[in-house]
């Protein structure tokens, strides 16, 4: 699975126009026939495509990264250093957008068809369908700008010499506004999936039972149509991980952040193919690494999931 | 037939058909509400919205007519969302079946495949594609369909083998009839509408995804859509915040009103068919 | 040289202005006083070999010049527009086969070592004329360089080669790394190409990728009393929008190079405390081109090459997509390079009537569709003007019967295509004028050059009366009868039309009113910022 995936970029970078000494001698401002070619030389770029693949895929097999032609490092390098910042972004965003999801689909779906599920729908709609970097530009205005109650772009102040707890609370306020973006977009999906998927509880057999029991609407709500519902969320949060990823790239760039995305970006215009498989690679391996914790979870708020894993 | 009158008994369903139509009409008819190419100068630049009868939106910082623009760009972003939608659905419905009725060794390559896709950041592999490749508007639609299609898939797959162990399946195959009979009479038409109604949610971040690209500066230049228009207005966001309000306004209801039609579509089947 | 007349009425014209704005509130970097304080400047570029003497471009400038110094900058007063560096005084033989430099003394490098001239000579033969992107041309010819002591420099040259393109040339090409640290290793790969050490008034401390670039006072600098500030913080803003909103919160001091988008001025100019500077860029003028394919048999007959001219409507780029911080071009040289300058050129009015009629001259009548014949047109996708220019120029082409397809690509594929594969039929490029015609702007016509050189002629012209002049002013020594035969060359350019100059402009520096010394010599986003200060 891992290798269709390095194979495919592969063969996608191959295929472009222009390779990393292009891409590098522009941002050189220029050089000549004989340049481009004893830089090719080097890199091994005028070897043939299938000697390069496999040259690649049998260091690749070695645990080695291999090294990147537009940043002149090894990739394992550069990956590390994003790294941290990738996953404190992505896990704020996805806590944010999962946790206000879950709750305002609760209150949405709560009482279906009622004017709070309404207005709380219709808010988490017009999120959705904002493109997520006219959003993110708005917000730095009014909030870094205008208001100036937060850092406009970083990921921390610069060269502030903080430590321990200051530095902490520093990134955390830089990562406020990036963290809200990213997170109201994908809220939107978690609401309307958590409230629907609510809906579905609320007409089961149990449901009808508790309440003839007798039992508290608000226990209901909570104690058995939302617990229940969770489920299906918890799958969606698997499959969401990835987009997410991808959505980062915009965010990233407009709150210069340095993360995954924006060294994807560099490294597509760098046509750096080792760097991008690098990066693609080590997403999925994120991505498959939270669908295994995932599963973990659902076992935990399922019992009936374990021995029989659907095919599907 | 019966499935769009319930769609539209639905209350989403029927305020995204009314949205949808009402932009379909505008697409449709573009060139006659705006005649003209939408990127041609047409006045002094950055003309402010409703000071001038001949251009009602005003201009860009080029001098570009605005609602030529957002006219013309229902058609182009209508179509790339849709277009790519349709590629995703008919490329996903159709590993999908392959998959879940060959079973064995096929099913197994083409799900690892499936999983490939699924554990990508699509957007990441639509940046590189189109920066690859070049960004033309069926470039731009490839890119997008490529991160859309394993869903589908999957669910197809799922749809299949559900639908081949019941009954009317093995009658049919009793009366003798072949495997390609099967697939398409028996097979394909029961298990289209749960994966056709993820159709709406794709056709939706289709046009984000756009978008977003154009935002990265990815974007046909021969044609206008709403994404391109919108990252063009954001240089002068604070001094000429129309430029990117009212694309961005056509963007927002076209995702609403898909999004609406889809849930109503949703609605409409879980109401044909209880229990399901 | 003479500053640009682009500026607005807005806009800061000079320094007395600057310092008569009012005091803004206290800026964030509060911790440190006194002495000079902590500079913030955004940068939207990272460049990943950052040895100006090997990458000889304004991204690596703007950062590296403030560490590693040439023998001369350009200046505004000094004799023959140059101010001293490394170099105190510089002299041509008779027969223009060397130039004599004599080289300041108590010059150290960053690491304590003293500054000779092997340094100066290691730097010219084995880095400047076998590997800098303009030292290849400039150098070409570079013999060797004698050190007869350690502060004279005698550059010897097989050709005769003219003092006044190496005077010229200096300020871009001469940046002096330290021998002790390069010989004997590999020149490309050595890590002092980012981790930088020079002889400039601030050292490189520290860079981490995606964030900030951080430079530190140099207490060793050979100038006195400089430098003025502290520490100099490059923060990397990808976005256009960044840079603005960063300057409006606060965070940052100075954007440069048109960071701040031209359309974004206008508003920017209002907010109380920042100013929008024109000045600072008169040396480091950009050209916006169109750049022709002669194999394609329409584009080599000189009518239509007319016709497209006569096409473009000068007045509306400079108004409408440059926002009058730009002027219109007359041929090959700006009109800031007023050495070589020459007016009297062949013209091109705006005319469609005049384009129409030379079309349908030249055999190329309109079908029934209105269209003439089809083009592929490519903008370079470097600067937003480039890409606008396009819009405009599909449809001012449009307007003459000929239908453009723009092709919209990344740097990376637009060099290829344009450069490599010639597969365009118009293209719309930045060239940069670099002080001397001989630098960087003959070789845009020029015949002979081999596919895959990046910003030259690839479009297949050729002219072997231009070929002749280009070369002959090569080895002229005499400033005059060289600056005679630029003259000549320009008005065969401007007649033959290999290219269609349309505009040239110079940046915009947008910065809090607390910085001072801004924009005072011609290169000064890519000078040392020795004398640049905050006003605490």
């Amino acid at each position: 699975m891992l290798l269709i995936v390095v194979v495919l970029t592969f063969l996608l970078l191959q295929s472009a126009s222009g390779d990393a000494v292009d891409a590098y001698l522009l941002s050189m401002g220029g050089g000549d026939a004989a340049i481009a070619q004893s830089l090719r030389q080097s890199y091994g770029l005028d070897q043939s495509e299938i000697a390069r693949l496999w040259l690649y895929l049998s260091s690749l097999a070695r645990l080695d990264l291999g090294w990147s032609v537009a940043f002149g490092r090894p990739v394992a390098d550069l990956i590390l250093e994003r790294l941290p910042n990738t996953l404190l972004l992505m896990g704020s965003a996805t806590a944010l957008a999962f946790g206000l999801g879950t709750s305002l689909g609760i209150v949405a779906g709560a009482r279906p068809e009622s004017t709070t599920d309404k207005v709380v729908s219709a808010l988490s709609l017009i999120l959705y369908a904002i493109p997520s970097f006219w959003l993110g530009l708005v917000l730095s205005i009014v909030f870094a700008v205008q208001l100036r109650w937060l850092p406009s772009s970083g990921i921390e102040t610069i060269a502030s010499g903080k430590s321990g707890f200051a530095r902490a609370a520093d990134i955390a306020l830089h990562l406020i506004l990036p963290v809200g973006a990213l997170g109201v977009i994908y809220m939107a999906l978690f609401l309307r999936v958590m409230r629907s998927a609510m809906a579905e509880v609320w007409k089961l057999d149990f449901v009808a039972f508790a309440r003839a029991k007798g039992l508290s609407r608000s226990r209901i709500v909570l104690r058995h149509v939302a617990r229940n519902a969770l489920l299906p969320l918890v799958t969606m949060l698997g499959l969401q991980s990835a987009a997410m990823l991808g959505g980062s790239v915009v965010i990233e760039s407009i709150f210069a952040i340095p993360g995954f995305g924006r060294l994807a970006q560099e490294a597509v215009t760098g046509r750096d193919t080792p760097l991008l498989i690098g990066i693609i690679l080590t997403s999925a391996l994120l991505v498959v690494l939270v669908n295994l914790l995932l599963d973990l979870v659902y076992a935990l708020l399922d019992p009936r999931v374990g021995a029989a894993e659907e095919g599907a | 037939m019966t499935l769009l009158r319930q769609t539209i008994g639905t209350g989403e369903g029927a305020i995204g058909a009314a949205i949808l139509s009402l932009l379909i009409l505008i697409a449709v008819f573009a060139s006659v509400l705006c005649p003209g190419d939408p990127l041609n100068i047409a006045g002094p630049p950055l003309t402010p919205p409703f000071t001038q009868g001949s251009l009602p939106l005003g201009t860009d910082s080029l001098g570009r007519d605005l609602l030529a623009g957002v006219v013309h760009g229902t058609r182009t972003s209508l179509s790339v969302g849709l277009a790519a939608a349709a590629a995703a659905m008919a490329f996903g419905v159709c590993i999908g079946l392959a998959a879940g009725f060959s079973g064995g060794i096929v099913d197994e390559a083409l799900m690892r495949l499936v999983d490939a896709f699924q554990i990508v950041p699509g957007f990441l592999l639509a940046l590189a594609f189109v920066s690859v490749a070049g960004s033309s508007a069926h470039v731009i639609v490839i890119a997008i369909a490529l991160g859309a299609w394993a869903g589908p898939a999957r669910l197809m797959r799922a749809q299949v083998l559900s639908i081949r162990e019941r009954e009317y399946v093995a009658a049919a195959r009793v009366i003798g009839a072949g495997p390609a009979e099967i697939v398409f009479k028996e097979i394909l038409p029961n298990a289209l509408p749960p994966v056709l109604s993820l159709s709406a949610i794709i056709v939706a971040a289709a046009i984000l995804t756009e978008s977003a690209l154009s935002f990265l500066g990815l974007s046909d230049p021969n044609v206008v859509t709403w994404g391109s228009m919108m990252s063009e207005g954001r240089n002068v966001l604070r001094s000429a915040t129309w430029l990117s309000i009212f694309p961005g306004l056509a963007l927002l209801t076209t995702v609403i009103g898909i999004y609406l039609l889809g849930e109503g579509v949703t609605k409409a089947i879980g109401r044909g068919r209880p229990g399901s | 040289m003479r500053m640009n007349l682009l500026s607005r009425r807005r806009l800061l014209q000079s320094g007395s202005a600057l310092l008569a704005m009012v005091a803004m509130p206290a800026l964030p970097r509060a911790k440190e006083k006194a002495s000079g304080g902590r500079l913030i400047v955004a940068a939207d570029s990272e460049p990943k070999n950052l040895n100006p003497a090997i990458v000889a471009s304004n991204g690596v400038f703007f950062i590296a010049s403030k560490v590693i110094e040439p023998l001369a900058e350009a200046a505004f007063n000094g004799e023959g527009g140059l101010a001293r560096r490394l170099a105190t005084s510089w002299e041509g033989s008779e027969d223009g086969l060397s130039v004599t430099f004599k080289l300041r003394e108590g010059v150290k490098w960053h690491d304590g070592r003293a500054f000779t001239s092997a340094d100066v000579a290691y730097s010219a033969m084995n880095v400047w004329k076998p590997l800098q992107n303009l030292g290849r041309i400039v150098f070409a010819n570079l013999e060797a360089v004698d050190t007869p002591d350690a502060n004279t420099a005698v550059f010897r040259f097989s050709r005769p080669t003219p003092l006044q393109l190496i005077r010229n040339a200096l300020p871009v090409v001469s940046s002096v790394i330290p021998k002790h640290v390069f010989d004997g290793t590999d020149i490309a790969s050595n890590p002092a190409n980012t981790k930088l050490i020079g002889t400039g008034p601030f050292r490189f401390a520290e860079y981490k990728p995606g964030e900030f670039y951080r430079l530190t006072r140099n207490e060793d600098y050979w100038g006195k009393g400089e430098p003025k500030l502290d520490e100099i913080i490059f923060r990397v803003l990808p976005d256009r929008a960044g840079a603005a909103s960063a300057l409006e919160a606060e965070e940052i001091h100075l954007a440069a190079f048109s960071a701040v988008p031209l359309s974004d001025l206008d508003r920017i100019s209002k907010v109380p405390g920042i100013e929008v500077i024109s000045k600072g860029y008169e040396a480091l003028t950009y050209q916006l081109v169109v750049e022709i394919n002669h194999r394609r048999k329409e584009l080599a007959d000189l009518k239509v090459r007319q016709a497209i001219a006569h096409a473009i409507n000068k007045k509306f780029v400079i108004d409408t997509i440059f926002l009058g911080h730009a002027t219109a071009s007359t041929g090959p040289v700006p009109k800031s390079a007023s050495e070589f300058y020459d007016p009297d050129v062949t013209t091109y009015p705006f005319d469609t009537a005049k384009a129409n009629a030379l079309l349908d001259e030249a055999g190329y009548a309109k079908g029934s569709n209105g269209v003439r014949f089809s083009l592929k047109l490519r903008p370079a996708p470097y600067f937003n003007e480039t890409k606008q220019f396009g819009y405009y120029l599909r449809q001012a082409l449009a307007a003459i019967g000929i239908d453009a397809t723009l092709v919209n690509a990344d740097a990376a594929a637009h060099q290829k295509a344009v450069y490599t594969d010639h597969d365009f039929d118009l293209a719309v490029g930045p060239p940069v004028f670099r002080g001397d015609p001989a630098i960087s702007t003959t070789i845009l016509v020029q015949s002979g050059i081999p596919a895959g050189v990046p910003f030259s002629n690839q479009g297949g012209y050729e002219n072997k009366a231009l070929d002749a002049l280009v070369a002959k002013a090569s080895e002229t020594i005499d400033a005059e009868a060289r600056t005679e035969i630029y003259r000549q060359f320009q008005k065969i350019v401007t007649a033959d039309l290999p290219l269609i100059n349309v505009a040239e402009w110079g940046f915009i520096t947008v910065a809090r009113n607390t910085v001072l010394n801004v924009a005072d010599n011609p290169r000064w986003a890519v000078s040392n910022w020795a004398d640049t200060a905050l006003r605490s």
